[in-house]
């Protein structure tokens, strides 16, 4: 299993945002589809220490989870349920495990998704997955700019707005105030991240958004929230 | 929507690649690469990688371990295409670092493979690749390879297939003037006036930061892909961002690596 990159481990403990923290170890949760690798790279560079959870015992060996994510919701969910994970990532989740959703795996701890109608989702964050409003072009690709609901707590540390790549073409509607960052699609204000008790999630992927986005994950890995 | 800048890799799995109208010309390896272009350097000054597998000398299974050797480094999302056969070929580059997956013969031969793709991965991690070439009387046409060799096709039908998989977004490459540095064939764009849903991203012939810039500011474009090493040496890349921002472009401000860590 990839541990700590030497070298980033050192230059990590120089910046001092993160020197008062120990990073904990992170479980990333293995669902067959998904790009397990690029996050692995990301966390390798952010120097923490991390492994593979693809079977339910597995989940209570780590300090904090992560659900990446690219794939469909309905193939995702299903093999959550065929692994036992989802009964697993839900007892974690009651238990306090801190737990982060990236794009696709943030949608799953919703209730469900008009992508796969039939289909539950994890029902951590209250609301619903739907289509992105249409009117034109009906993919979010690209880098977008986030911006913190509470301007005074920012995604990362120090600024309210920074620019995240996104690649969706469904979205997440909570239903109750538990988003804190929108990006703006077609004229409307979507949700970009979540933060709901010790569950946290991410509409863009970090671990494709430059500096920025590695140190969210650094934050995730040193306080299981988005922030520090 | 913010605009983007996409570098394009041509690469066997050890070697990297220039292309000429089609026609590849060996570069160097991935050391080669760093010591010359500073390709992991490169990669913090763009918003996107496109790694075309050229040649398919070698087994998917082992240009994904390449691959995952390429993206060690990168921080940004990495699209793959060249000739991919089945799932199980698609599954490997996702599972190597991919994060969509690039169609451009398999839009004919194999819509069942990009609907597959589409299915697991969702839809946004497909795209489709158009190599459009002008022919002897004058009509903007696809270049499809059978048999081994290039051929062409009426292009409407393929941007109807492309519409009907709902691909996350468009390639349209240019063969007459891949590698030329001459500049983007732009009037080509009206081809596509009948399909607006899908992004479009141009690709062919940049040589220049006026030639990367001339299609950000097209409200019709998404992104620029050069493959064009050579014309944006050093930071190159980096001055068609600042080009285009000067323009008024809508670009990603991103810090670098060295701000936080």
């Amino acid at each position: 299993m990839p541990t700590s990159s030497r070298r980033l481990a050192i230059v990590g403990l120089r910046n001092s945002k993160w020197s008062n923290f120990s990073l904990k170890t992170l479980g990333v949760v293995d669902y067959g589809v998904g790009n397990l690798r690029s996050v692995a790279n990301a966390l390798d560079y952010i120097g923490t220490q991390w492994g593979i959870v693809s079977s339910p015992d597995q989940v209570s060996e780590f300090d904090r989870l992560l659900l990446p994510g690219v794939g469909a919701f309905g193939s995702a969910m299903d093999r959550l349920e065929k692994t036992g994970l989802k009964e697993s990532l839900l007892q974690a989740y009651r238990g306090g495990q801190p737990l982060l959703g990236i794009c696709l795996g943030m949608q799953l701890l919703t209730e469900g998704s008009e992508e796969s109608p039939s289909v539950d989702g994890l029902g951590i964050i209250p609301g619903m997955t739907t289509k992105l409003p249409g009117g034109g072009i009906e993919t979010n690709t690209g880098f977008r700019t986030v911006t913190a609901v509470d301007g005074d707590r920012s995604l990362v540390w120090d600024k309210p707005e920074r620019d995240y790549y996104f690649n969706h073409g469904f979205r997440v509607e909570p239903t109750a105030a538990v988003s804190v960052g929108t990006t703006t699609w077609g004229g409307l204000s979507i949700c970009a991240a979540v933060e709901f008790e010790n569950a946290s999630g991410v509409q863009f992927h970090p671990e494709k958004s430059q500096g920025q986005g590695l140190a969210l994950l650094k934050n995730f890995a040193a306080s299981g929230s988005l922030r520090l | 929507m913010k605009k983007r800048i996409i570098l394009g890799l041509l690469f066997d799995g050890t070697h990297f690649y220039l292309s000429r109208n089609f026609r590849l010309q060996k570069l160097g390896d991935l050391d080669w690469l760093q010591l010359n272009f500073q390709i992991f350097d490169l990669a913090s000054h763009v918003d996107e990688i496109a790694v075309f597998h050229v040649r398919r000398t070698m087994s998917s299974q082992d240009f994904g371990l390449a691959l995952q050797h390429l993206t060690s480094r990168i921080f940004v999302p990495v699209s793959v295409g060249g000739g991919l056969q089945n799932m199980h070929e698609v599954d490997t580059m996702f599972r190597s670092g991919a994060d969509r997956i690039m169609f451009s013969n398999s839009i004919w031969t194999q819509p069942q493979l990009i609907r597959a793709t589409s299915q697991k991965y969702g839809a946004q991690a497909t795209m489709g690749v158009v190599n459009f070439l002008t022919n002897d009387g004058g009509k903007i046409v696809a270049r499809r390879v059978q048999n081994g060799t290039g051929e062409t096709e009426e292009i409407g039908q393929l941007l109807a297939a492309i519409h009907e998989l709902e691909m996350g977004e468009l390639v349209m490459q240019s063969v007459d003037r891949d590698g030329t540095g001459q500049g983007y064939p732009i009037s080509v764009l009206g081809v596509l006036s009948h399909f607006p849903r899908t992004p479009v991203i141009a690709a062919g012939g940049f040589g220049s930061t006026a030639h990367v810039a001339e299609c950000l500011v097209d409200d019709r474009l998404q992104a620029v892909l050069t493959s064009n090493l050579l014309a944006f040496l050093g930071d190159g890349l980096s001055r068609a961002r600042n080009h285009a921002l000067r323009l008024g472009v809508e670009m990603a401000r991103w810090e670098e690596l060295e701000d936080f860590f």
